[in-house]
Order: structure tokens, then sequence, then C-alpha cells
């Protein structure tokens, strides 16, 4: 009797540790089109797309990048401040994550891009 | 020669096949022959395995780009100790590794397996399926000898990430993990199997389960030091599925560990151990899962996206080892009860039940973590992702209730809670307050850091007044000066304090992890050569840069445009080092820009700048940033490698006053 309430209780901190936190940490991952289709938002979400090359603006003096990605035909122009990543160039499968705000512009708190795993180069 | 390699695999599968089935026959009539005779095939496949081993080093050494592993992963400019390490590399000479391990292991428990009477040959032939079960890999899905039709004149050469020292040691160490985890696992199913189940089969597996689980947490470790110096990779830890996966047998290897204690020591947790061993074996073969199956989704590392048919076999072999072991451990349920009811939750009983309950839970958490995103898309088709900040909130509460327990259980008695260890308790708890009070006045403000000031505080001085009281003890009763009563109480009790220093390196990492994850600052400067800035109390000049080609002919991975800045970092009017942080442009990779950061390091924190962009005129862009107190990770890492070795030094005398 002691352990099968010992045993719920654990149980019951464990369900709670992980649903109060899983919504505060989930991202929800959007197309392009959604994104521009749901108008600005104070979201946070997570976009993927293509860097389209000819509108990647680097800026080393205010470390800001400007660049559109592009999903199924439609674009969205994003803007990160912080260090341009290795892997970041025309093509390069990126996931930006932000909100997007009323000036039409994606405002990415990060920048990520799909890379081949630790060992193997697929 | 690649054939002769492919052969030898094959025999493997047919030498370890009859290993096994002669061990288990013989076991199950009790032919001393058959046993024998399953002992030489095990060591006829040790033979063959490392012959395997030995004729893929060579085709890496000799560069035969024929076999495609060889062209895959290296190239004539690697230099020698990466083309040795091109073994691991990739999936199959991985999986070769972990076999090469595996035979070794099996060979020495064979030598030992004399003394373990009935169940000796019953783990002979769990660790002989296992072996067959690799080797079924190996030749089947992954093949490390297949050759291509002609033969390259060079090499791809290996991802510029990967030559590193982490690439030296980091995937052998781990794979060492893994394999040593096989051995618990085959005891605890040999015992369940043989119906032989007092607590001899634990004292037996001991230093093996300490074996494994110090390979596995060093491999752990080694892969966060390189993730934190190779930059991409999200500094030490970014609860990636890769990393969850091999942290999950860990914190239950962790749990198997204390449980085997408690059934050696009262008689108790006898499921527990069958279950934990068990499943700690299962969970490193779901790491390689969730690396190579296919079947997680990972941000990060863009593993393929279907299913790839090693994921069936790993599946296959999880779910036989699952039924078989929770079939025996319903069988034999009447031989598996506690000798032992625990008489208050409020004893050491008590607080190493909490423990292995609250390792568990941790485990279970970064599990469903882990395999959350891939659940939420097959049930509900949403595409989701769980952010680092998951794990963090979700098993930060239960690892500090952990921390503190470890600072508890030392000073509480067994059985129930005594006055005398509530009046030991207490100068560590007066401690613990007194130095999160200075914190405070230091200008710490944040709950997390204080909480872990005030938990490192309290177990480091509750460990420390433990020993004390030892100490002054064998002094007071033997009449030995301290010096010598150290030596003897260690030789006397070398588990009990082996695990108290293990237990402070694990503190020494929570204060690293606190303090770097807290206290990171960080700034963004662009620069023009003689221009400097400063962060911290350091002034950073950038005194230039120089651009060089390296290996440009023949074009492999490794042929690449070096940008190097040097920068000169004082500390007050004293210049303290050079960093040289740079980018190297491979142009033979699809993405050809690789950045390697520079650190200078001490006790105190980390200095780690990362070249972000240089341009033609000279203009850089920098990020430069502090963690501080990061060094103590690895320190913390020494710690745990020295007290496990102390606690698993072989005892001299039988039955010293280890209690």
């Amino acid at each position: 009797m002691k352990f099968l309430v010992g045993g719920a209780i654990i149980l019951v901190v464990i369900g709670w540790l992980i649903f109060s936190n899983v919504q505060g940490s989930t991202a929800y991952y959007l197309t392009v089109e959604e994104v521009m289709g749901q108008g600005p938002s104070d979201r946070m979400v997570r976009v993927s797309g293509l860097v389209v090359g000819e509108t990647i603006d680097w800026d080393p003096q205010q470390m800001t990048l400007r660049f559109e990605i592009a999903d199924e035909g439609e674009s969205l122009p994003v803007i990160f401040k912080g260090v341009r990543p290795d892997m970041f160039q025309d093509g390069a499968q990126a996931v930006v994550e932000g909100k997007y705000t009323t000036k039409g512009v994606f405002e990415a708190t990060s920048l990520l891009l799909k890379c081949p795993s630790k060992y193997l180069e697929e | 020669m690649s054939s002769i390699g492919y052969w030898a695999l094959f025999l493997c599968l047919i030498v370890s096949s009859y290993g096994a089935v002669a061990s288990f026959m013989g076991a199950r009539v009790g032919s001393r022959t058959l046993v024998e005779s399953a002992k030489n095939a095990l060591l006829v496949m040790a033979v063959l395995v490392t012959l395997a081993s030995a004729i893929l080093l060579y085709l890496l050494v000799t560069h035969d780009f024929q076999v495609e592993y060889v062209y895959l992963y290296t190239s004539t400019h690697l230099p020698f100790v990466y083309t040795v390490s091109a073994f691991w590399a990739g999936e199959a000479g991985s999986w070769l590794l972990w076999l090469w391990f595996l035979a070794i292991l099996t060979i020495i428990v064979a030598r030992q397996s004399e003394r373990l009477g009935k169940i000796g040959p019953y783990i002979l032939g769990t660790l002989a399926l296992s072996e067959a079960f690799f080797s079924l890999v190996l030749i089947s899905t992954s093949n490390p000898f297949e050759t291509l039709p002609f033969k390259p004149p060079e090499g791809v050469g290996m991802l510029p990430l990967l030559e590193n020292p982490g690439m030296i040691f980091h995937p052998p160490v781990l794979f060492l993990g893994y394999a040593g985890y096989t051995v618990p696992f085959a005891f605890a199913l040999a015992a369940l199997m043989s119906g032989e189940l007092s607590a001899n089969w634990v004292k037996a597996v001991r230093p093996w389960n300490l074996f494994a689980w110090l390979s596995l947490g060093i491999g752990i470790l080694i892969g966060a030091w390189w993730s934190y110096v190779e930059l991409g990779w999200g500094g030490y830890w970014a609860w990636d599925p890769v990393e969850n996966a091999s942290l999950i047998p860990w914190l239950t290897g962790t749990a198997f560990l204390h449980t085997a204690m408690m059934e050696e020591r009262r008689g108790m947790h006898k499921v527990w151990n069958k279950v934990l061993a068990t499943l700690s074996f299962i969970l490193c073969l779901f790491a390689t899962l969730v690396t190579r199956g296919g079947i997680i989704v990972s941000d990060l590392h863009g593993f393929s996206r279907s299913i790839q048919p090693i994921a069936y076999l790993l599946i296959g072999f999880i779910t036989l080892i699952l039924a078989v072991s929770f079939f025996l451990i319903y069988y034999r349920r009447h031989q598996l009860r506690s000798e032992r009811e625990m008489e208050s939750p409020l004893s050491r009983e008590g607080g190493f039940l909490l423990a292995i309950v609250l390792l568990c839970a941790i485990a279970l958490i970064v599990l469903l973590g882990t395999a959350y995103p891939t659940l939420a898309q097959i049930l509900g088709g949403a595409q989701l992702s769980l952010g680092a900040s998951f794990y963090d909130r979700a098993t930060g509460p239960l690892a500090m209730a952990l921390i503190s327990l470890m600072g508890i259980c030392p000073v509480i008695a067994w059985r129930r809670l005594t006055a005398k260890s509530l009046r030991d308790l207490l100068p560590s708890v007066i401690a613990g307050l007194v130095l999160t009070a200075v914190a405070l006045v230091l200008g710490v403000r944040d709950v997390i850091p204080l909480l872990s000031t005030a938990i490192c505080a309290f177990v480091t001085t509750s460990l420390l007044a433990v020993f004390t009281r030892d100490l002054t003890g064998r002094h007071r009763s033997a009449g030995e000066n301290y010096p010598r009563a150290v030596l003897t109480l260690i030789s006397k009790a070398h588990r009990r304090y082996g695990g108290y220093l293990v237990h402070l390196g694990v503190v020494l990492i929570v204060v690293g992890v606190t303090g770097s994850s807290a206290y990171q600052s960080e700034q963004l400067v662009a620069l023009k050569p003689g221009e400097s800035t400063s962060i911290r109390g350091y002034r950073i000049d950038y005194e230039g840069y120089s651009v060089e080609t390296l290996n440009p002919e023949p074009e492999t991975y490794q042929s690449r445009i070096r940008f190097a800045t040097s920068l000169g970092v004082y500390g007050g009017d004293s210049k303290l080092s050079t960093l040289v942080p740079e980018k190297n442009y491979h142009w033979a990779l699809d993405n050809p820009w690789v950045t390697e950061v520079a650190i200078r390091s001490n006790f105190k924190e980390d200095l780690y700048v990362i070249l972000a962009s240089l341009d033609e005129n000279g203009l850089a862009a920098f990020q430069i940033i502090i963690n501080p107190l990061v060094t103590w990770i690895w320190i913390g890492g020494g710690l745990l490698l020295v007290g496990t070795v102390v606690a698993a030094w072989p005892q001299r005398r039988a039955r010293a006053g280890d209690r």
C-alpha cells in the first residue's frame, strides 16, 4: 500500500514535470505560406525553408544577417542578429525560430542549419 | 584483402552462433565438454574479429580506396592518427569496433567463468548470442568491406569537424561503454535462466558494471568537450537526440550501480537489478537505433528520413531481449522477493531507493523528450520540436534532489533515522546556508545558481565531514598519525571512499554547468586590424590576419584555405596569451566553411572566441564569450575517473571493514 501511494506520487510528479514544461518549450513548425497567411503574431514559431542566395545581406559591423527563405514558391524575409553560421549559403536548408512582426519581417532569435550527423555524411 | 575481412565476419556469425548453442545446451544438460567447446568457439571468435579489424585498419592505413569505406572517410592528406580514427568514422566500422570490444570482453569473462559456477555457461551463451547479432548486422546491413567496381585515385576524406582529438577518443571510449553493458546484462539474464538467484551474481558483476559505467560516462564527457571546442554543435550539451541517447543508458546504469549495492549488502531490490541491467543494455542498442536507424527526428543532425534496414534488425533484437527477460522475471518472481522489508523510508535504504527512482525518472523524461517529436508526428501529424529548455526545466528539479541525496545518504544510518544522524547533518546544512549567504553578498541574485551553491556546498561539506569523522575515529582508536590513518582508511574501505570521490566529481560538474549556463556573457564586435575591445577585464587586440592554402592537390576534404586572425589577450598590462580563431574554406565540401574557435581557459573562466566573418580589407567580426567555471566540468570528470578506479580496485584482504 505504502509503495502504491509512493509510486503514484512519483508518477504524478514526473507527469506534471513533463506536461508543465512541454508547452513552454514546444515550437511548432509552420510553412512559409502559413506564416505569411496568419500575419503578424506574438507566438514563437519555427519556419524552415531554403536560403535564397541573392537576398543574403550580411553586415559585419552590425552583425546583422538579412535574407529570405523560400518554400513552395513563397518567400519570407528574415532578419537575424548574430554570427553568420558556417553552413549559411545559397540553397541551405535553414530553420529559423522567432516571430513574424508587423513590419512584414520575420525576426529570428535562432538560426539553425540542417547539418550532417556527427559521424555520417548523408 | 577485403574479401578475407568479409569472410572472417561471416565465420564470426557461424562460430558465435555455435558458441551460443553449445553454451546453452551445455548449461542445460550439464555437459562440461560442450561448455569447453563453446569457450574455444569464443576464443576463435575473438581471433576472427581481431583479424577482421586488423584488415580494416590495414586497408585504411594503406589507402586502399577501392574499399568503399576507406574511400568515403579518408584521403592521402589525412594525418595518420585520423586515418586510424577513420576506423570508427562510419557506421560499419563503429559496429565492427563494438563487436571487437565485445569479443575481447567475452574471452575475459570466459576465463573467469569457472569461478561463476552454474550461471557461467549461461553468461557465455548470452554473450555469444550478442556477438552473433552484431556479426549478423555486419554481414547484412553494414559491411565495412564493401568494394567499389574500380579503384579511385584519391579518397573523399574525413569531414573537417571530425578532425579533432575528440574523434580519436570519444567514439572508442563510448563504444567500450556500450559493449561493456553487455556483460552485466548477460550476468542478469544468466542468473534468471539458471535460477541461481543469490546475491553472488551481483558481487561478480560489480567490476564489469563499474567498467561499463565509467567508460560510458567518460565517453559522454569527452563528447561534451568535443562539442564545446568544435563550433556548431551547440556547446558542451545541447540536449540533441544523439547526446540524449548516450545519456539515458548511463542514467539507468548509475541506478543499477546503486541497486546492485543494495542487493549485495541488504538483499533488496532484486527485481530492480534484473530490470536495470537489461534496460541499460537495451538502451545502448536504442542509442544506435537513434543515431543510425532514421527513426528519431533531429533538428541539428540531418539523419536520413527513411527508416533504415538496420532499424528492423535492432528493433527485432530489442524486442526479443525484452520478451525473454520479462518473461523470466515473471517466471522467477517468487525467488526474487526482497530478503528484507524497508523499516522506514527515512533511512539510508530509503535514500537509496529515492535516488534510484530519481535516476530512472530523469532517464524516462529524457527518453520521452527525445521520442516526443517523433511520436507527435506519428500520432497527430504535427511537426514540432522540443527545445533544450524543456530538459533543463523538467529534469532540473529532480537532479537537484538527487544531488542533495549524495550529501544526505552517507550520513544517515541504515534502517532508520537516528538523532545522531540529524546532529551529523547539521554542520553541512549550516555550511550550505552560509555559502549561499556569501554568494548573495557577492551579488548572485538568481534562484537557480543560489540553490545550486547551497546544494553543492552542503554535499561537499557533508562528504568531507564524514571522512573527517572516520579519520579522527581511526586516529583515536588505532593511534595512527593522520597521513597513515588516511591511507589505512582508504585501503580498508576503498569502495566507500571511491564512491565519495565520484560524488565529489559530480558536484564539480554541477558547479561548472551552473556557472557556465547562468553567467555566460557574450559580445559581438567588428574590428579592423590594430583595433581592440574589452570584455570583463580582458583587453583584446586584433593584431592581424593571415591567409594560406593547404593540401591543394589532389582535391579532398582536407584541401582548404585557412583564414587565421591573431588576437592578443591582455589582463591589466600584461599579455596573457595569443588566440588564433580561424575560418577554413574547404572547397571540396558542400558546406565549405568550417570555423575553428580559440579558447583560453583557467580555473575561473574560459575566454571563447569565434571568428564570425572576415572581409577582404581585414575587417573581422568576432563573437567573444566568457564561460565561467567550465574547466570544473572536466576536472569533475577526472575525479569521476579516479574515484571509480579507487572503488573498483581489487580487494586484497577478504571482507575488510567495508561497511
